[in-house]
């Protein structure tokens, strides 16, 4: 059950026969349903957590407006040092499952173990955070682009089945009204 | 970018015999003498007129750089206009960090807004000091965990909804760049044409006189 997440660290790093073991007796698994908010599921466990599929989507709530920051697809990272990170006013960072998601949970304390007793850890743990960053950095260059159609079709070009996303969602996400989203796909549709 | 030490063996003179890395470096956790010395050796000081790129991806960037002084800002090109995704000053660092482990082309420009002494810290070494090093291994990942809230915040701040609210937020968190950064950067950086900033800041202003 935790062998998408082993799979995806050996991609990038040899793992131990310790770190393997280790993941399988101290990581669990955790199904969420489509349009459940995970917020303080994700909270109140201390822990890191690998989408094994599924998709996630991260807002804020702002003077009644929902903002969407970003959506997590597979061999994604979350972690519930997330929210200790204050946005706006004390806005609270929200996480909503757009459809049904497996995560894999690895408490903070399994982390601490495997940094401790396996040298490869830091490596696994280094390029998991710099992916996260790379893909952060992408949303900031992706949402400075000034033309609508410019940042839808960058969009697609990052994300390989924005069809999974709400219009309104994604709409939210590049900054733009759905109206103009609706024109956007339209008029690359056609070309 | 090829760089090279151009200061020679006195490099470090006037920074305290030592390369200034090591004291960020210290700020995170104790180092051992063979961590110092290879920090000292490898790492260079290097000067940037204002309008110089650090880096862009005509030239794989090899180096992450500790600004000491002076102001940069990072940019991709959408057409012809150059997109500020982030800016850089004193005592920060500044760089692609997604070459640092991957032999990656990068679609980044760096380049310097005010003249910059900085120090040149080679992706080389930086991997060798994490490869050997667990206290090296410790200082990157906490380092890692700074860049990813930049990040985060870069992200996030471009995501509010209206002009305002986003240079509202660009004065909670990036306060100290306001009087030295060009406001055509900060435009950039905050998703606004020029003209747009300069009336928040009016509006802003005419407040604060009353």
């Amino acid at each position: 059950m935790v062998t998408p997440f082993i799979s995806y660290c050996k991609a990038n790093h040899p793992l131990s026969a310790k770190f393997i073991k280790l993941i399988r007796s101290d990581a669990y698994i955790l199904e969420v349903s489509r349009h459940e908010d995970l917020t303080q599921l994700l909270q109140d466990t201390d822990s890191t957590f690998f989408l094994s599929s599924g998709l996630i989507r991260k807002y804020i709530e702002h003077q009644g407006k929902d903002i969407t920051l970003d959506f997590l697809g597979e061999e994604n990272l979350l972690d519930s040092d997330l929210f200790k990170h204050h946005y706006l006013e004390g806005q609270q960072l929200r996480l909503q499952a757009l459809e049904d998601c497996r995560l894999i949970v690895m408490p903070h304390a399994l982390i601490k173990k495997l940094l401790h007793q396996c040298p490869e850890s830091g490596f696994v743990l280094k390029t998991l955070m710099m992916s996260k960053i790379y893909q952060l950095n992408q949303q900031s260059a992706l949402s400075r682009i000034p033309d609508a159609s410019a940042r839808y079709q960058i969009f697609c070009s990052l994300f390989s089945n924005n069809k999974r996303i709400p219009g309104k969602y994604l709409a939210s996400y590049l900054g733009m009204r759905p109206e103009t989203l609706s024109r956007v796909k339209a008029s690359s549709e056609l070309n | 970018m090829n760089l090279k030490n151009e200061f020679g063996d006195n490099k470090w003179d006037n920074f305290g015999g030592i390369s200034p890395l090591i004291a960020v470096f210290k700020s995170f956790h104790t180092l051992n003498p063979e961590i110092e010395q290879i920090i000292n050796e490898q790492t260079f000081p290097v000067a940037f007129a204002k309008g110089k790129h650090l880096a862009s991806p005509l030239k794989r960037n090899r180096y992450i750089f500790l600004i000491i002084k002076g102001a940069v800002h990072g940019y991709i090109k959408a057409g012809n206009q150059k997109i500020t995704t982030w800016i850089a000053a004193d005592n920060e660092l500044a760089g692609s960090i997604r070459n640092l482990w991957k032999e990656v082309d990068s679609d980044e420009y760096i380049e310097s807004i005010e003249p910059v002494l900085a120090i040149a810290v080679p992706h080389s070494m930086s991997r060798y000091l994490y490869e050997h090093f667990s206290i090296a291994n410790y200082v990157g990942r906490k380092m890692t965990e700074i860049y990813y809230q930049g990040a985060s915040e870069r992200a996030f701040i471009a995501r509010l909804p209206t002009a305002a609210k986003r240079y509202e937020r660009f004065l909670v968190t990036y306060h100290h760049l306001l009087d030295r950064v060009p406001l055509k950067y900060i435009a950039s950086f905050l998703a606004m044409r020029l003209e747009t900033l300069s009336r928040i800041r009016s509006a802003a202003a005419k407040i604060n006189t009353k």
